[in-house]
């Protein structure tokens, strides 16, 4: 009976040794390095308490990055989630170009992110981007803004192009959702006279319930981590208008304050925690008995 | 244990070896290669030559240097064995791992300004002070203080490569278009200005996209006589950078030309390319620059190279106003058998005659006096000419802890109006005693 036990463990001993050393270990070592004076040659000569923690929380700009990341895990979690829904039950349809329709909503999901930020860039421009110059030739040059630059939009902006680029995540998500729907039970609400609106409320979304939690926690736990799209199109700014936390933990590192950038990665890790924990607990569990 | 049992552990021992062998070759991630000189054999002189380490960042040796290597070996028989590190923390940390493991070369490239803080040991100890050699007196000690010099004020580095200056570039054309004069106060500034926009070009484009380039204001209003000693409080918490009044000139003046309507419609989104062509092609009539961006001009427009123009910012006015100076890099000697015959190369380096060969192959303006042959265009040469009459001053101080990391975002956001001068200032300073307190300096507690 023990020997039985015993060799059980050893199955279970190289998965876990792996999972220490390359998880466990490094996610102690930043937390542990929080509370140092760290510096760039990766060197700490005392331990200074929660400094790093207030210095973070002090600073009127670090306040910025927080909000951001909040608006934008936030923003585009809701379009990302919405937009997908109703585009997975369009491109759900029996059409001639369903195919086609479904190839082009996913594409910007594969495309370099650097590649994006740097077309959008070119596209947002105040003065020869293809946005304002269309909103221009249509006489609607009120709507036409300095979409990057503007410090009261700026965010706005760079979120519009995070859920045109990952809203196809969504759509792929659902779609393959509604189509493990079975036909016998759409056919025999329709027989109940539950079409339409009725039938997606009570037939079809109760069982697509556990694929849009997924969605959800999914996108917000990619826009809580957003970096490389910030970098690219804005690098934070202008001044530090877009900044978000992993900014300011790449302006904390690059800076040569290691145990800052780690105390504000630590944060980082357990906001993502804490939202994706409240959100589970929020959202409604029960999907409909199959 | 049995001959056959022994043979097997010989066989273990000489694997193992060899692979240590193998793996110790691979960390050895320095490129090292003797310079061309090197290769050919001395035609000139038949006597031995002298051979020099010489350890840099790779992309500092080029044209100039490899003009320099061959006459160095023609005339003085002198021949460097380059060691090349990669650019950037790697190759930092690589020099200062050399250092700290006393494997010294006999010349360092470094940058301008080296101090104890840099982790290459004390100055004095380690370096030979250059300060009684004879190449010095083309020098301009005065306007390097706190730049190029190091904490107990000896100047330890000798130039290498051209320096740069940050002044106004302007377009000729335009100016002479529109029958201005260089302004000589701000307020004639202003009324240049006034008249460049009344014709309906951008009196002073700002590439504010690129939000390095917003820095140049501040720089060139910081760039002071008084700097150095400035920061020899502000290193012992002594004086703030909150207070620095020199530079929040230039800050002022971001806030102004825009509130003024002086600058291009969309600086926020137009780059350092954008800048050039509009100061080439005339749409521009100013751009607060350093003569770095002349080599890009160059390239890109060289049919419009000689329109272009230099004078100082007059922030102040009555010749208060400095050029900003950009440190050249620095050759150093260490201390050991060879100094001499490195300090015998530093000395002929130095000298007008092969400053000509340097800079008759490379860009820059030369930090010493009296060099003639050049590949400088006309508003690098009128930069020179202001430095030549001693109205220049670094930009730069020996600061012990980093303080401009984010100046370019923050001058960003100063533009933006998300900031004021005063908090520029404020986060800056909070940014340097952040740093202080990280090292755990004393003054800063």
């Amino acid at each position: 009976m023990l020997r039985k036990q015993y060799y059980r463990y050893t199955m279970f001993l190289p998965g876990f040794a792996v999972f220490c050393l390359f998880f466990v270990l490094p996610s102690f070592g930043s937390f542990f390095y929080g509370f140092t004076n760290l510096d760039s040659g990766f060197t700490f000569t005392r331990f200074v308490g929660f400094e790093n923690f207030i210095n973070l929380m002090r600073e009127p700009d670090n306040f910025i990055a927080f909000k951001n990341t909040l608006i934008f895990a936030f923003l585009t979690t809701f379009f990302k989630v919405g937009l997908g829904l109703l585009l997975a039950i369009f491109v759900n349809l029996k059409l001639k170009t369903t195919l086609y329709l479904r190839s082009m909503l996913f594409f910007p999901v594969i495309l370099s992110t650097i590649a994006v930020s740097l077309a959008f860039t070119a596209m947002l421009h105040p003065e020869r981007g293809i946005l304002n110059e269309f909103l221009r030739w249509v006489h609607m040059d009120f709507l036409a803004q300095s979409w990057l630059t503007n410090r009261e939009i700026v965010m706005y902006s760079v979120s519009m192009v995070e859920i045109w680029k990952y809203t196809g995540l969504s759509v792929i998500l659902f779609l393959a959702a509604l189509q493990s729907i079975p036909k016998e039970v759409t056919e025999s609400a329709q027989l109940d006279g539950a079409t339409g609106w009725k039938s997606l409320r009570h037939i079809t979304f109760p069982l697509l319930l556990p694929v849009f939690n997924t969605s959800i926690v999914l996108h917000l736990i990619g826009g809580l981590k957003v970096f490389d799209l910030i970098i690219a199109l804005t690098g934070g700014g202008p001044g530090n208008a877009s900044m978000v936390i992993n900014t300011l933990i790449y302006k904390s590192f690059t800076q040569g304050r290691n145990g800052e950038a780690t105390a504000a990665s630590f944060i980082l890790f357990l906001l993502v925690l804490f939202i994706v924990l409240m959100v589970n607990r929020l959202l409604p569990k029960h999907e409909t008995e199959r | 244990m049995n001959a056959r049992g022994l043979l097997k552990v010989k066989m273990l021992l000489s694997i193992v070896t060899a692979s240590a062998l193998i793996v110790l070759s691979a960390c050895g991630g320095t490129v090292s290669e003797s310079s061309q000189t090197t290769q050919k054999p001395a035609a000139v002189k038949p006597k031995e030559k002298t051979k020099l380490k010489v350890l840099g960042f790779g992309s500092w040796f080029k044209e100039g240097m490899d003009a320099v290597l061959k006459d160095a070996s023609e005339k003085m028989g002198i021949e460097l064995e380059i060691e090349k590190v990669p650019e950037g923390d790697d190759g930092v940390k690589l020099v200062r791992t050399r250092f700290a493991t006393k494997d010294l070369p006999d010349i360092l490239l470094w940058s301008a300004g080296l101090t104890e803080s840099q982790n290459l040991g004390i100055p004095s100890e380690t370096f030979v002070s250059q300060d009684d050699q004879p190449w010095i007196s083309n020098f301009d000690k005065n306007s390097w203080k706190g730049a190029m010099d190091s904490e107990d004020g000896l100047f330890y580095g000798a130039p290498y490569g051209g320096m740069n200056s940050a002044v106004v570039l302007y377009n000729k054309k335009v100016f002479e278009g529109l029958e201005l004069q260089v302004p000589k106060t701000l307020e004639e500034f202003w009324s240049v200005s006034e008249k460049i926009k009344k014709s309906g070009k951008i009196p002073v484009y700002l590439s504010g996209k690129d939000s390095w380039t917003l820095q140049l204001p501040p720089f060139m209003a910081q760039a002071r006589p008084g700097l150095s000693e400035f920061f020899k409080k502000v290193n012992v918490n002594q004086a703030k950078l909150s207070d620095w009044s020199d530079q929040k000139r230039g800050l002022v003046f971001i806030q102004d030309v825009i509130a003024k309507g002086y600058v291009n419609k969309e600086f926020l989104s137009d780059s350092y390319d954008n800048a050039q062509k509009a100061l080439a092609d005339g749409d521009a009539g100013m751009y607060l620059m350093a003569t770095w961006v002349m080599a890009d001009i160059s390239k890109k427009y060289p049919d419009k190279v000689n329109d272009i123009g230099a004078f100082i910012m007059p922030f102040e006015g009555n010749g208060a106003d400095r050029v900003g100076l950009f440190a050249p890099n620095s050759m150093y000697i260490v201390k050991g058998k060879n100094q001499d015959a490195a300090q015998q190369f530093v000395n002929y380096f130095e000298s007008i005659d092969t400053q000509n060969i340097y800079f008759a192959n490379e860009g820059g303006i030369p930090a010493i006096k009296g060099v003639t042959v050049t590949k400088l265009t006309p508003a690098e040469i009128e930069a020179q000419k202001l430095i030549d009459s001693g109205r220049a001053s670094a930009v730069y101080s020996i600061s012990k802890y980093a303080w401009d990391s984010d100046f370019g975002s923050l001058t960003q956001g100063l533009a933006a109006g998300g900031k004021s001068p005063e908090q520029v200032q404020e986060s800056i300073w909070n940014t340097f005693v952040k740093n202080a307190k990280s090292k755990d300096d004393p003054n800063f507690k």
